[in-house]
């Protein structure tokens, strides 16, 4: 029972970094392909570019970009079976050479344009996820309806201040990929920004009464006609409630394929999540 | 301010819940030297720092809620302070007196330093790469070869473990703090304990807001208005 992929997406900026004017250095998008062989594919990436690297934004949106080039084309042409890791592997290792060609060329070092990745390529009864760096994707859980599951813990090292990046010399070690059998109805992408937000870091859960109820919104929404970001997401992360628990760059990738909420449903779900408050 | 967010035909955007988490902790041990040496003058200008100290970091909302301080005493060995947040935490009054066993304090910090770490990892807390200041206006009594061992071991970008600083006043021996601390041990100033304090809460204020790979830069103390001169 499930219908058409409707998607949302927005980057929003820090407050710190509009205190001293440096650019949002997060990216994100969405987009669904038909593959040649039938069915569509959603594909979604978000990437945060590293604070302290001067070009990070610039490393970040080339990410993104080339996520989906690369990743569409392949899916038009062969379906989700092209997604394995060397697939991925050849990916990250063309990203690096264009951000050191671009590098090369500017007179700027490839760590300037150091970012994360987390990608999903989701197919009607297959998925792959795969991540470099912090932030998450979670997706519908498997166990519970309702509940929702991480497929990645955010790669934080010993300190809260590390993480791994694209364009580090072992970035290939730092990928992680899961590949999942099974239909997957919702997914949710999201940089460090709001990590400490809908993530519980104690439980080490991801927190359902955070995407219960904007799933059931979005799962309201009609199909995006084109890929562009959700004023109303980008509105939410730009909201008080967001900015006064962060004041990084957050990216917020959302997706379902859940049949929209029937209006006793969603006053249902609008209920629960009022009472989780 | 959500109520009002753009709806779309079906469905108001909805305000969702968000998480309470615990926010990370920033530890710095201070490792303060309270030997005989230090009577009269010295030991007020430090517990006068200790309490500006306090003030500072309480006052800027992300330290007050993310640094912990712990506090080691050496002449003899005694913990002031167990790790705590600058809203709990009361800088105690310090007495002078007795010799300058700086190894075993150093070694006792360690230990101490990697029991909070433990507790951290326990319950989920993240943290930062901790500082410690080691502060001395003598040298030690004690043997302090291991201490300098253990500091080596640990201080190193390999294993970052922790970042320690030293700092002499009046007439440290500042040879041996160099074969001790793994970076240029800092001279203070006459005695600008509050001047010291006063940095080390705003740099701590800096490295509690940093994000992933976000490079700290800290003020130079080592400037004609700062408190360090190095020798």
């Amino acid at each position: 029972m499930t219908a058409a992929w409707r998607y949302a997406y927005a980057s929003v900026a820090g407050t710190s970094h509009d205190k001293n004017g440096s650019p949002c250095q997060d990216a994100g998008s969405c987009r669904v392909v038909e593959a040649g062989a039938g069915g569509s594919i959603l594909l979604a990436m978000a990437s945060d570019g590293a604070g302290s690297a001067r070009r990070s934004e610039e490393g970040a949106r080339l990410a993104v970009a080339l996520f989906l080039d690369e990743f569409a084309e392949a899916c038009r042409e062969r379906g989700i079976l092209a997604i394995d890791r060397p697939f991925i592997l050849a990916w990250l290792t063309k990203l690096r050479r264009r951000i050191s060609a671009r590098a090369a060329r500017t007179g700027t070092r490839a760590g300037d344009y150091a970012c994360t990745a987390l990608g999903a390529v989701i197919a009607d009864d297959r998925a792959v996820f795969f991540q470099i760096g912090d932030g998450a994707i979670v997706i519908s859980g498997r166990q519970h309806a309702g509940d929702y599951d991480w497929v990645f813990w955010p790669q934080h090292g010993e300190f809260a201040n590390t993480t791994n990046f694209v364009t580090q010399r072992d970035a290939a070690r730092a990928l992680e990929i899961e590949m999942h059998l099974g239909a997957i109805d919702e997914v949710a992408l999201f940089t460090d920004g709001i990590e400490r937000l809908v993530l519980d870091l104690r439980a080490k859960t991801a927190h359902a009464p955070f995407f219960r109820p904007l799933f059931g919104w979005l799962a309201a929404t009609q199909p995006p006609e084109v890929s562009d970001t959700s004023p109303a997401l980008l509105q939410y992360l730009a909201s008080k409630q967001v900015c006064d628990r962060t004041d990084d760059d957050k990216t917020l990738i959302m997706a379902t394929r859940r049949p929209a909420p029937t209006p006793a449903t969603a006053h249902a779900a609008a209920a629960k999540s009022a009472s989780a408050v | 301010m959500t109520d009002d967010l753009i709806s779309n035909d079906q469905m108001p955007f909805p305000t969702p819940d968000i998480v309470g988490n615990p926010e990370p902790r920033c530890p710095c041990l201070l490792l303060l030297d309270t030997s005989g040496s230090m009577r009269g003058k010295p030991i007020a200008e430090l517990n006068a720092g200790l309490v500006a100290f306090k003030d500072e970091l309480t006052a800027d909302a992300m330290a007050a809620q993310r640094v912990e301080v712990g506090i080691i005493t050496f002449g003899p060995v005694e913990v002031q302070s167990e790790f705590q947040t600058p809203d709990v935490w009361m800088p105690p009054t310090l007495r002078a007196g007795g010799e300058t066993p700086m190894g075993e304090a150093i070694e006792r910090g360690l230990a101490m330093l990697e029991e909070r770490k433990k507790v951290y990892k326990q319950t989920g807390l993240s943290y930062y790469r901790p500082w410690i200041f080691l502060i001395t206006d003598g040298g030690p009594t004690d043997d302090w070869k291991k201490a300098a061992a253990l500091i080596r071991a640990g201080d190193n970008n390999e294993k970052k473990a922790f970042s320690l600083f030293a700092v002499g006043v009046e007439n440290a021996k500042m040879d041996v703090l160099a074969q001790i601390a793994v970076r240029e041990p800092l001279k203070l100033k006459g005695l600008r304990y509050r001047d010291l304090f006063s940095w080390l809460s705003s740099s701590l204020g800096q490295v509690s807001r940093s994000k992933p790979s976000d490079a700290v830069q800290l003020n130079n103390p080592v400037t004609p208005n700062g408190w360090a001169t190095i020798e």
